[in-house]
């Protein structure tokens, strides 16, 4: 190769030809002083460096390292001066415009002039690191390549090499797939090319030998379709493609070449182009819109008329859009995954896909994808259906059916939908209740004889079958026995058609008539006393003409009219000399419809609903028919019915108390004066707007909308036994509120009744008492205490000798202010105890450890009285959790009590674990309480003289305050007894869950004392 | 022990200063206290009761809680505040089931709490606690 290059560089180097430029060495000339004189494009290539940049520059100053800068410098001059030999090889480094140092093995050739001396030196280098990097690749591409040809199915791949001008071909490689593709073994290729060659069909032989020159001067890869005639005759389609590139010494091109047949492509290809024209004008006359894009550009190929038109473009302005122009931005990414995934699947339909039009309209399509070969690309075919229609139809129908399970829901009575076999296709609640399954789901498709006992089911089944071959209503009426009553049951039934006016089931509408049936009874009686006394009947037909002249009365009605012939109908019915103005006749004349008035006989005080019929009499003359119907009992019960409900509102506005229902989105729907003073407006304003409109005060409204959704949530009613409220003059009041979960007529969703109380006062005036119990209670007690103290420094004798006369008058008197000091005790803890304000210092305490002390502390007072106290403990203990002080005070009252109301006997305090509960029982043998105080035992200030049993007479709150200290420990209290008999109390107390049976004692006395 | 209490008071007697706006308690207790071998003064305010307080430096201030002007609460952190006081042990007298005061007292700087009407037992048993006899 060195040789060749200097032979060609040296005929015209300065000119060098274009070769220098295309082959993959770094070609550079420099001239005696060592400066570039031409570079070639692969030489500036690695450099990285324009040409321009180059030419001109000292080759060893500018682009060697420096460290070699001086080196190699010197050596270039002597072999410059011929003083050195050799110098035809060396390998050194170059520097690179990014700074690198790249090994180049360099070739170089010595020009001389004519006079042997050396003009200029041309240097050709291999860049050596790209070259073992290319070798290696293709090592690994060959080896990936014979991999390749090994296992196409439907192709080949070769190695031609030829000339430059693309002739004199051999092939180096051939795949021998070969023997499948030509019919022909690869040894007879390789030794003549001319054998596949030959194969080309004729008519396109020179196709292939253009598109084959062309590539070879281009060196661009060469892609070519034609026909191949295989030795059998057969006429296939190949597609070549090969890359050629040059040889090392520029001289032969090879060819890295693939052969595939697409003769199965080319026939769907024909085929296509064949229908291509048919196929458009089919598809212009489709009714749907049909593109075709491109897979990968997403460009439209062809589109038919109506698809143009559906976009609001023409045919060929949409052929320069793409995908992504017809539909919306922001769905985008979501149609095209679908599009991708048409790719993946055949045909695939996709529905409801948004487009948009060339003005901005959104509309939605149903598009089925089909992909397909068009023009030679992977393209996708869509059809699209424009489904907007039918998707506002859809939405509609389920707004409808909305609609629908709304109004079932409301309806009064049971209501059901069947199919043409009796299959249940829609209850709503009120059957499911009366069928008891509860949940109307579970009914649908069931039938009437899995629901009801037989007899009726078979009866029922009779009666749809009746209704569908009638196509008319049934209405029954049946008496149903049930296990409270019997009742009269009203059942409806019409048949259901489809849009075509088929039969498709039918729809039922049953309910508990029995009151009607009841009023109906009542109401026929009075109006037949009515009609009797009017000489009314219900209905009445006449016939009148346009002058109101009467040509028929029916005989009920004649006792109305009197004899027709010939008179106006308004100067015996209305007794008016005018035309009856709501007569209805003109109306009806005119606009020959059916119209219906209603007429006061002032009179009788009746109302007539007149319908007007008009008809053309045999004569062709304008008639109309007048039916008569007597509603004067309806628009009664009408009237009524307005009126309760106009006294139901009147009547809670007259409440003091709040009343108000809100909606889920707490908008008020009913409110009554008393909110409506509240916030300052009249109830009519109020309603719509919600209570965050309107409520000042942010905490308390988030209160109640917090207790509003709780509500909502677990449609469980609330009592909110103090909640605060400012009213609209930032008046603050304590409300008793009830909320309630209900149903209003006409409204889907749950709404909330409230009721709230003020108790404003009531709190006021119970804060005012426990103040004073509080603070009376406190005086009472500075003094009590002095008299005490006083009284004790005189009876311990430290002050001096006292007389027993003396000791005597004090004893009594401190016994008094004991009393007394107790009692107000007494009025403290039962205040405390109201007011919550206790504090109980819980602890876990053994309940037999204190009721023993307290029998020990009672022993002296019951001997002295000749009671037997008894104890009864289980061996365990009775760990509870709880202020050992309160429940000892507890004890210590019932046994107290036990005590004062026994003559004789025994009083016995029990104690053991029952039902997971600590019990503790105080049972005495005494005198008992009647039926009538029992109840009231646990009362403030109730005291009953069970018996003169001695002792001192207290407040009456004893046995309250020992209520309210078992409860606030979480336990119960209660009592038993029969007159004469004795009584029991019993409380019981939550058990300490940790089990520390084993320092039980310990911890009880540390817990007490503490 | 009538006949043991001369002897005692050969040492110095404990000093108890007593401040209280009810004067006759004022008198029972203080009765009660001398009868246990303790010298009583008292006062019937805050201002007095913390001069009486630097000026005698007693051994133990018994201190109610509810006071006209200054309150007990005050008293405390200022007896606490001032040097010479400062390690005076405090009894402080609250009204009976006010257990949030009895802590306000306690974290105000009293040793002890008794609760009012005074238990003139329980009242003896803490001095003791404090001061011995």
């Amino acid at each position: 190769m060195p040789k060749s290059v200097s032979h060609h560089s040296h005929q015209d180097h300065l000119e060098p030809c274009q070769y220098l430029q295309i082959v993959d060495t770094i070609i550079v000339i420099l001239d005696r002083r060592g400066h570039v004189k031409f570079i070639n494009r692969k030489g500036c290539k690695v450099l990285g460096w324009p040409r321009s940049a180059i030419v001109g520059k000292s080759w060893f100053k500018t682009f060697l390292p420096p460290s070699i800068r001086l080196q190699t410098g010197r050596i270039f001059r002597k072999l410059m001066h011929g003083q050195l030999k050799g110098g035809e090889y060396f390998e050194n480094p170059v520097l690179t415009r990014k700074k690198e140092e790249r090994l180049i093995r360099w070739h170089n050739t010595f020009l001389r002039n004519e006079e042997g001396k050396i003009v200029e030196i041309l240097s050709s280098g291999e860049d050596i690191a790209e070259q073992e990097r290319s070798e290696k690749q293709l090592r690994e591409s060959k080896e990936q390549l014979r991999a390749l040809s090994e296992n196409l199915a439907n192709g080949m791949v070769y190695q031609i090499e030829s000339d430059r001008a693309g002739r004199k071909k051999r092939f180096t490689y051939i795949s021998p797939a070969v023997r499948r593709m030509h019919g022909v073994t690869p040894e007879k290729v390789l030794e003549d090319p001319g054998v596949i060659y030959r194969q080309v069909f004729s008519k396109d032989r020179s196709i292939v030998a253009r598109a084959e020159a062309r590539a070879a001067r281009s060196l661009k890869i060469l892609e070519v379709e034609t026909r191949i005639q295989l030795p059998n005759g057969d006429l296939r389609w190949r597609r070549f493609a090969s890359a050629p590139r040059l040889s090392l010494d520029g001289k032969r091109v090879y060819w890295d070449g693939i052969e595939l047949d697409i003769t199965e492509r080319k026939k769907a290809e024909d085929a296509l182009k064949g229908s291509k024209e048919q196929l458009e004008l089919i598809a212009d006359r489709m009714s749907d819109g049909l593109a075709i894009a491109d897979v990968k550009t997403k460009k439209f190929l062809y589109v038919n008329k109506k698809f143009a038109r559906m976009f609001g473009y023409s045919q060929k302005d949409i052929l320069r859009k793409t995908i992504m122009d017809i539909h919306p931005s922001r769905e985008l990414t979501h149609i095209l995954r679908q599009f991708r995934g048409l790719l993946q699947k055949k045909i695939k339909v996709s529905t409801n896909v948004p487009c948009c039009c060339k003005k901005g309209k959104i509309f939605y399509a149903d598009i089925t994808g089909q992909s397909l070969i068009y023009n030679g690309r992977l393209a996708m075919m869509g059809i699209f259906r424009d489904v907007t229609e039918q998707k506002k139809a859809t939405e509609l129908l389920s707004q409808r059916e909305s609609y629908l399970s709304a109004i079932l829901e409301n309806q009064p009575g049971l209501v059901w939908l069947k199919d043409r076999a009796s299959r249940l296709l829609a209850v709503n609640e009120k059957f499911a209740n009366a069928s008891g399954y509860k949940d109307p789901k579970k009914l649908i498709g069931k039938k009437d004889l899995d629901i009801w006992p037989e007899k009726l089911a078979r009866k029922y089944r009779a009666d749809d079958q009746k209704v569908m071959r009638s196509r008319k209503s049934l209405v029954t009426e049946e008496l149903v026995k049930t296990r409270e009553a019997l009742k009269w049951h009203e059942t409806f039934k019409t048949p259901v058609y489809d849009a075509r006016r088929r039969i498709i089931g039918t729809s039922g509408f049953g309910r508990d008539i029995t009151e009607r049936r009841a009023m109906e009874l009542q109401l026929k009686e009075t109006k037949e006393r009515l009609e009797y006394l009017l000489g009314v009947t219900k209905t009445g037909v006449d016939v009148i003409d346009a002058d109101f002249n009467l040509h028929y009365v029916d005989p009920a009605w004649q006792k109305v009219y009197g004899d027709p012939a010939g008179k106006k109908c308004y100067r015996y019915f209305m007794r008016r000399r005018k035309p009856c103005p709501g007569c209805g006749i003109p109306r009806a004349l005119r606009t020959k419809k059916i119209n219906i008035t209603e007429e006061v006989l002032p009179q009788e005080g009746r109302i007539i609903e007149v319908h007007s019929i008009p008809f053309r009499d045999p004569g062709g003359k304008w008639m109309v028919a007048e039916f008569n119907f007597d509603i004067t009992q309806r628009k009664k019960m009408e009237e009524s019915l307005r009126e309760n409900r106009h006294q139901l509102l009147q009547i809670i506005d007259t409440v003091p108390h709040m009343i108000f229902a809100k909606d889920k989105d707490s908008r008020f729907l009913l409110v009554n004066q008393a909110v409506a003073r509240a916030y300052n407006k009249s109830p009519k304003e109020l309603i719509g707007i919600r209570r965050a409109d309107i409520h000042t005060v942010p905490a308390e409204l988030e209160q109640y909308l917090q207790i509003d959704r709780e509500i909502l949530k677990d449609g469980k009613p609330r009592v909110i036994s103090a909640e605060s409220f400012t009213d609209a003059y930032g008046k603050k009041h304590v409300l008793q509120t009830i909320k309630i979960p209900f149903h209003l007529a006409g409204v889907k969703d749950p709404c909330i009744l409230g009721v709230s109380v003020d108790v404003t006062e009531q709190k006021k005036v119970e804060e005012f008492r426990n103040d004073i119990v509080r603070t009376v209670s406190h005086e009472l007690r500075t003094p009590l205490s002095i008299q005490k103290e006083g009284i004790n420094l005189v009876l311990d004798g430290s002050l001096g000798p006292i007389a027993p006369k003396q000791k005597m008058i004090l004893e009594t008197v401190m016994r008094s202010v004991n009393r007394l000091s107790r009692m107000i005790s007494s009025l403290l803890d039962i205040s405390r105890i109201e007011t919550g304000k206790i504090e109980l210092r819980k602890g876990p305490v053994d309940l037999g450890v204190l009721a023993r002390d307290v029998v020990f502390e009672f022993k002296k007072k019951a001997e002295e009285r000749g009671i037997e106290l008894r104890l009864e403990l289980p061996e365990e203990n009775i760990m509870v959790l709880a202020d050992a002080d309160r429940i000892t005070q507890v004890i210590m009252n019932l046994v107290d009590n036990a005590l004062k109301f026994t003559e004789h006997g025994t009083v016995e305090i029990s104690a053991k674990i029952s039902k997971g509960r600590a019990e503790c029982a105080v049972r005495d043998t005494g005198i008992g309480i009647s039926k009538e105080h029992l109840s009231k035992m646990f009362e403030k200030f109730q005291q009953f003289a069970r018996t003169a049993g001695g002792g001192e007479k207290g407040l009456g709150l004893g046995l309250p305050i020992t209520k309210g200290i078992v409860e606030m420990h979480g336990g119960r209290i209660w009592v038993q007894s029969e007159w004469g008999k004795g009584t029991k109390f019993t409380f019981t107390l939550p058990l300490f869950k940790k089990d520390i049976s084993k320092v039980k004692n310990g911890a009880a006395y540390a817990v007490k004392e503490a | 022990m009538q006949s043991k209490k001369p002897e005692k008071t050969v040492d110095r007697k404990k000093k108890i200063l007593f401040v209280e706006d009810e004067p006759d308690q004022i008198t029972m207790i203080t009765l009660r206290l001398e009868k246990n071998g303790y010298e009583v003064i008292s006062c019937s305010d805050g201002e007095t009761g913390l001069k009486k307080a630097a000026e005698e430096k007693p051994d133990l201030i018994l201190l109610d809680v509810i006071l006209p002007g200054m309150d007990g609460l005050e008293i405390c952190r200022l007896l606490r505040a001032n040097p010479v006081t400062k390690t005076i042990p405090i009894v402080s007298t609250t009204a009976a089931g006010a257990d949030d005061v009895e802590k306000s007292c306690l974290a105000a700087g009293a040793n002890a709490c008794v609760r009012k009407p005074y238990d003139s037992a329980d009242l003896l048993a803490k001095i003791r606690r404090l001061i011995g006899k």
